[in-house]
């Protein structure tokens, strides 16, 4: 953990020193994760192909404001891309062009063209209510705030962040007991 | 608020996800700042979020990574560009300081050159006044020891009926043959013409030399005998005989 961090921040260093092999490492092992994110809060290939080189951009524009006190370098840029493809969904072009955003496609499940499931999270998640998945997707990858997902499913602000809540710590105690 | 509510009412998910406005950031990151309950729950909530996102990663196509390396390399370039363009634009402003340092020389230079010019041009006036009037003040002292001189005789020229009003005066020295004129009144005369002083020397005009009009005296030719001197008008560079029509003035010497 400790070299994980250390690479990190050499990474990040780096980084600030507008070295090119640093972003090359960054894209290498981040951008699927990242554009998973994004593609599934945009559902368009080519937009949300054109906002992970924005976000990619981002990172490095912005690396100096990069604070590892609020959170690790990972989390930084999960909400960058977040954020970023919500400004997207937002804009008037987007929203001529795709009028409503699909929920189906994404919604009930977890596709991924990653190797990187080393705790078989796909096989764990099959084991969680549907409602689970489905505010785990909504908040976390498909760019649906507590209140937007309120408005969506019908349900009390109240009820979906106690109940993301609870499905965080049901996966985790899955986890955990699937690393056992 | 509690650390408990903090943890169990969604507010680290919102702060992860970014969806907390500026006020309620402060107080996630305050909490989690001061309890390790919450920094830990943080942790783990970010390290759960991590694995999420890489077990349902998606592989973009290879062209973003292609544009966006290709962006950043330009942008590495720029940076040296930048630094290029420091160099350059130090240099400009060199150039332009040196410009300025030299041009201001220059004008300096220009400056004490033209003042130096015109010094020089006033010490050449000065020096030209100051010969005119040495000049001057020889002729002067010469004129004035002529008119003073005992040895010259003064003859006065009255105007003839052409020129009533006109006079001139004759500096004589009979033993020295120097004839001088004051003929400080008479008018200009056009291009084509000259007076001309002459001698009268038993009824035959001698001549004495031609003239213009001067304040000053003027030096004639040599004349050593005389019972008169006339002036008349003749052509530029004077005449062999004088156009008695043209009289201006005439005086005898005795």
């Amino acid at each position: 953990m400790q070299k994980i961090t250390d690479l990190i921040n050499t990474i990040v260093d780096r980084l600030k020193e507008r070295d090119t092999t640093a972003m090359n490492y960054l894209y290498e092992h981040y951008s699927s994760a990242l554009y998973g994110i994004i593609y599934r809060t945009l559902g368009d290939e080519a937009i949300a192909e054109e906002t992970l080189h924005d976000v990619f951009i981002k990172i490095w524009n912005q690396i100096d404001k990069y604070d590892p006190d609020k959170g690790n370098l990972f989390t930084w840029m999960y909400r960058i891309a977040r954020n970023q493809a919500i400004d997207v969904r937002r804009s008037k072009k987007f929203q001529y062009n795709n009028k409503s955003t699909e929920l189906e496609p994404f919604v009930n499940t977890f596709t991924s063209e990653s190797k990187e499931d080393k705790y078989g999270l796909k096989e764990l998640i099959k084991k969680m209510n549907e409602d689970c998945i489905k505010l785990i997707n909504m908040n976390f990858f498909m760019g649906f705030s507590h209140n937007d997902i309120s408005n969506e499913l019908e349900m009390p602000l109240g009820s979906v962040k106690t109940k993301i809540r609870s499905c965080i710590s049901k996966l985790r105690a899955l986890m955990e007991k699937y690393n056992d | 608020m509690t650390k408990e509510e903090i943890i169990s009412q969604g507010w680290l998910e919102a702060y992860i996800t970014g969806d907390l406005s500026g006020d309620e950031i402060k107080i996630v990151e305050d909490f989690i700042k001061e309890s390790k309950e919450v920094r830990d729950e943080y942790k783990a909530l970010q390290k759960t979020l991590a694995e999420l996102a890489f077990a349902q990663a998606i592989k973009p196509s290879a062209k973003v990574k292609k544009s966006l390396m290709g962006e950043l390399s330009p942008d590495v370039k720029n940076k040296q560009n930048s630094i290029l363009s420091y160099a350059a634009v130090a240099s400009i402003i060199f150039a332009i300081s040196m410009g300025l340092t030299a041009y201001s020389f220059w004008t300096r230079w220009q400056d004490i050159e033209n003042k130096y010019k015109t010094l020089l041009s006033e010490n050449q006036t000065m020096a030209a006044t100051l010969k005119k009037a040495s000049e001057d003040y020889e002729l002067l002292a010469e004129n004035n020891e002529v008119a003073i001189s005992a040895n010259y005789k003064r003859i006065i020229l009255n105007g003839t009926d052409n020129a009533p009003e006109l006079q001139a005066v004759v500096f004589w020295n009979a033993e020295e043959e120097a004839v001088y004129l004051n003929a400080s009144t008479f008018e200009t005369l056009n291009e084509a013409q000259q007076y001309q002083l002459w001698a009268l020397i038993d009824g035959k005009p001698v001549d004495a030399g031609v003239f213009n009009p001067d304040s000053k005296l003027i030096a004639m030719k040599s004349i050593g005998q005389a019972d008169a001197f006339a002036v008349t008008i003749e052509k530029k560079g004077g005449s062999e005989q004088p156009d008695l029509s043209t009289l201006q003035v005439i005086g005898e010497t005795s």
